[in-house]
């Protein structure tokens, strides 16, 4: 790859500027690996190891962040109606999902993600690890068969009200 | 310490049985053909001087043969044990002799060591004076009743205290030390290091005792570095304590210090002066310039006379006005000063909620190095930012990049994570402290408009009272005044006495900062190399007499850092063969007897080996290490063998060696007379 730089001269000042490319910090989510991991477990708590698109995007978005996660809660315990829930598609778990495909650990079939063998044993391992993944694992386990594909749809089409 | 004399008594229903050994200085060879009671003896040493730790955990149950517990095999056959005790007469480096005695079975308690202060044993008379200690329970080593204090003082041991596995200290127990000095058949020759018991859980066992045995600088130096660190904590407690007492004193007045070292200093008082500050408006004053101020005015106040109503309406009125504009001047600077403490606190809130997301993000970076670190059975080859289907490069990213844009390594990552987390909450406890000063600021604000207020109302009602009364506003102001100066004044003296605490704290940190620069470097000094070198040299010399062939002994010496065999500076390997395991052990410990002739150490001077041969090592190099602990009566020493070898081949190597030989033929514990003693 090699480190690109500009250099400059600046008359006045009798020295040498150069400008390098420095490698850039990225979110820990947006690391390939994380998101597989993520990627496994959310397959791992669904219902036989599969899923559609459409739920797995919305537990991406749920499990980013603490206020995703509250407001999911607050949608399943009723104190906020679905309709003001505006869940945000990420391409890169797309990508995420077409890398875990490649490695063999899950398999896409029509809309559905579904684990491998092989992505089962180390969604296994990662779910076993108590430091890994903490904070989502905790939240996955809590709303594991609540949130189900009917309530996906529902949420996505705004059909469920707060009553 | 010297062995002198041990007395068995076994009360059947048999008749008495029972032994007596008299022990000289020198090599003392206890001989009896196997499972005679041999070993009997030499853990009724142990146990008589409470040492049975050594043979096992068991606290329910002393380690000894049913012999001494339940059944004995006699000549005619077996007797049931009905009562059973131990005596030993031990002598101590300057000559004083006393019986300890202990019951193994008996209606007396097992956790009681009898100790008859004289020569009970070998020159029996009446009127030896005696009395009971206690051994087994906690502070048994510590307590001036327990038995090891007792027995640690008579043999001029001053026991060190160590650290434990939990953090805490206990004394350097005769249990552990013992192990150097008396070898025991079932476990003392199974390994190299003597086998210290692990319930203590004495942290590094071994190299305590031989820094102890050894009488070590190295012990001693970090003795005292324990002993200084744990003053500095206690100097860092204190200090903390004080600063945080002056932080209350300053609250109770509505005031901030400023310049207050939150952590020990040497030199006092600090460049810039500590000060106690009180808020004035927006901005904050000395307390010292505040009381004085207050002082002058209350001076003032009470020298003149208290004006009546009437003489003082025309000021009363100029005096309201006066207030009442003060006061709104004073709520306009509130609400400034509330503004902008709202506008800090959102700084604040949103500097937290940055670290809530920086901590998230160091969780997920750390998630993501933890999986590439499960290892290549269940990791997938995206872990080495390849591309699973094309095998090509990939960047470690999911979101894209700019042409030529590379992402940091995870742990790049990371680090610059927590730089920034550091970053921030420095910024963090930054705002926090302003707020607090912000805050303190609204509260005396609010505090003084408060005050205006009801002096207006003060000031009002002596405009509308009778002219002849006393203004009311005025006596009002001055107790209000009165007040103050108390409350500042004393705030400000408890700030002051705060500080010289400081400043004598900061003496003794000081004095401990030079303390600390007088400890060596290094534990070690040159005294405790020359020492571990001379016991290596007499190791490798005795491993050389007693014909050591598993390596080249000349390789062969003692660690100056675990005190532990080593060879080439390695541990010895494991490899070497079970004879010349046990002469490593041999030339170990009688190394350490040797080494105490010439050098002061804190070795008791004796040595018990039960069964040193252990059918293993050659006849050639048992006698060598028969000649060689031979030598220790000229130092006053002694060294005593139990064994069962052949008694004529030990009759041949014995020969023409200064040594006592003590017989057994049959039992050891052989019936008696019963003799009019004074057994009991």
């Amino acid at each position: 790859m090699g480190v690109r730089g500009i250099t400059l001269r600046i008359p006045e000042l009798d020295t040498q500027f150069i400008f390098r490319v420095r490698p850039e910090a990225i979110p820990g989510d947006l690391r390939p690996m994380w998101r597989i991991a993520a990627l496994l477990v959310i397959l791992l708590t669904s219902r036989a190891g599969k899923t559609s698109f459409g739920r797995l995007h919305l537990l991406n978005w749920a499990i980013h962040s603490r206020e995703n996660r509250q407001i999911i809660r607050d949608v399943l315990s009723r104190r906020m109606a679905p309709d003001a829930v505006v869940v945000r598609i990420e391409p890169s778990l797309n990508r995420a999902v077409d890398l875990a495909r490649g490695e063999g650990l899950v398999d896409v079939t029509g809309n559905r993600v579904l684990l491998t063998a092989r992505g089962k044993t180390f969604a296994v391992v990662i779910w076993k690890h108590p430091a890994l993944l903490a904070d989502e694992k905790d939240f996955l386990q809590e709303v594991k068969g609540l949130l189900t594909e009917q309530f996906v749809r529902d949420l996505f089409t705004g059909r469920r009200r707060v009553s | 310490m010297r062995i002198r004399h041990l007395r068995i008594r076994v009360n059947t229903d048999k008749g008495l049985h029972g032994t007596d050994i008299a022990f000289p200085d020198g090599l003392v060879v206890l001989w009896a053909e196997n499972s005679m009671g041999k070993s009997t003896c030499i853990k009724s040493i142990m146990v008589v001087l409470g040492l049975e730790a050594m043979l096992g955990v068991s606290q329910q149950d002393l380690p000894l043969t049913p012999a001494m517990k339940s059944e004995l095999s006699s000549d005619s056959g077996l007797a049931r044990v009905l009562e059973s005790d131990i005596y030993l007469e031990i002598e101590n480096s300057s000559g004083t002799r006393i019986v300890v005695h202990r019951t193994v079975k008996g209606t007396r308690n097992k956790d009681l060591i009898t100790v008859v202060f004289g020569p009970a044993l070998s020159e029996p008379r009446d009127g030896y004076h005696s009395e009971d200690f206690f051994v087994t329970r906690s502070g048994a080593a510590t307590r001036e009743r327990g038995f090891h204090y007792f027995l640690a003082k008579f043999l001029g041991w001053e026991l060190p205290f160590v650290q434990t596995y939990d953090g805490s200290e206990c004394p350097l127990y005769l249990q552990c030390i013992f192990p150097y000095v008396i070898v025991e058949q079932t476990r003392g020759w199974s390994s190299i290091d003597p086998p210290i018991p692990t319930q203590f859980r004495i942290r590094d066992p071994h190299r305590r005792v031989l820094e102890f045995l050894l009488n070590l600088d190295a012990y001693h130096n970090s003795k005292r570095r324990i002993e200084l660190s744990k003053e500095t904590l206690k100097i860092e407690s204190n200090w903390a304590l004080v600063v945080q007492k002056i932080q209350v004193v300053a609250r109770s007045v509505g005031g901030i210090t400023n310049n207050v070292p939150v952590r020990p200093v040497t030199v006092w008082p600090p460049e810039i002066d500590p000060g106690l500050f009180l808020p004035s408006g927006e901005q904050w004053l000395l307390a010292e310039s505040v009381l004085k101020e207050k002082l002058e005015r209350l001076g003032e106040l009470s020298k003149a006379e208290i004006p009546t109503v009437g003489d003082c309406v025309a000021t009363a009125e100029l005096e309201l006005s006066v207030l009442q504009r003060t006061i709104n001047e004073k709520e306009a600077i509130l609400a400034r000063i509330q503004e902008t403490l709202e506008i800090e606190k959102g700084e604040s809130s949103a500097v937290l909620d940055r670290l809530d997301k920086i901590g998230q993000d160091i969780r997920r970076n750390k998630d993501v190095k933890t999986i590439q670190s499960l290892g290549s059975t269940s990791a997938p080859s995206v872990t080495s930012d390849l591309c699973p289907t094309c095998h090509q490069r990939i960047e470690d990213s999911l979101a894209p990049l700019a042409e030529h844009q590379s992402v940091m390594s995870i742990e790049e990552n990371i680090a610059f994570l927590e730089e920034q987390e550091a970053t921030f909450r420095a910024i963090q406890r930054n705002i926090e402290a302003t707020l607090e000063a912000r805050e303190m600021q609204i509260f005396r604000l609010r505090g003084e408009i408060a005050e205006g207020r009801s002096q207006i109302r003060a000031l009002k009602q002596t405009l509308i009272s009778d002219p002849r009364m006393l203004s009311r506003a005025a006596i009002k102001t001055q107790i209000e005044l009165q007040q103050q100066v108390e409350q500042i004044g004393a705030a400000q003296e408890d700030f002051e006495s705060g500080l010289s605490e400081l400043g004598q704290l900061s003496e003794s940190w000081a004095a401990l900062q030079a303390k600390k620069t007088l400890l060596p470097r290094e534990d070690t000094t040159n005294d405790d190399r020359e020492k571990i070198e001379t016991w290596s040299g007499l190791f490798r010399e005795q491993l050389h007499t007693y014909d050591f062939r598993s390596l080249q002994s000349g390789a062969i010496g003692i660690s100056l850092d675990t005190y532990r065999p080593t060879h080439e500076g390695f541990q010895l390997p494991m490899n070497i063969s079970a004879s010349d395991f046990i002469r490593v052990i041999w030339a170990y410990l009688n190394g350490l007897l040797e080494l105490s002739r010439n050098t002061t150490t804190n070795h008791p001077g004796l040595l018990i080996f039960d069964e040193p041969k252990q059918q293993s090592a050659k006849d050639l190099s048992f006698k060598e290490l028969l000649v060689r602990v031979s030598r220790s009566v000229a130092w006053g020493q002694q060294v005593v063998f139990a064994t069962s070898e052949n008694p004529e081949a030990l009759a041949e190597m014995l020969s023409g060696i200064p040594h006592t030989y003590i017989g057994f033929e049959g039992r050891t514990l052989s019936p008696i007379e019963k003799q009019p003693s004074r057994d009991r």
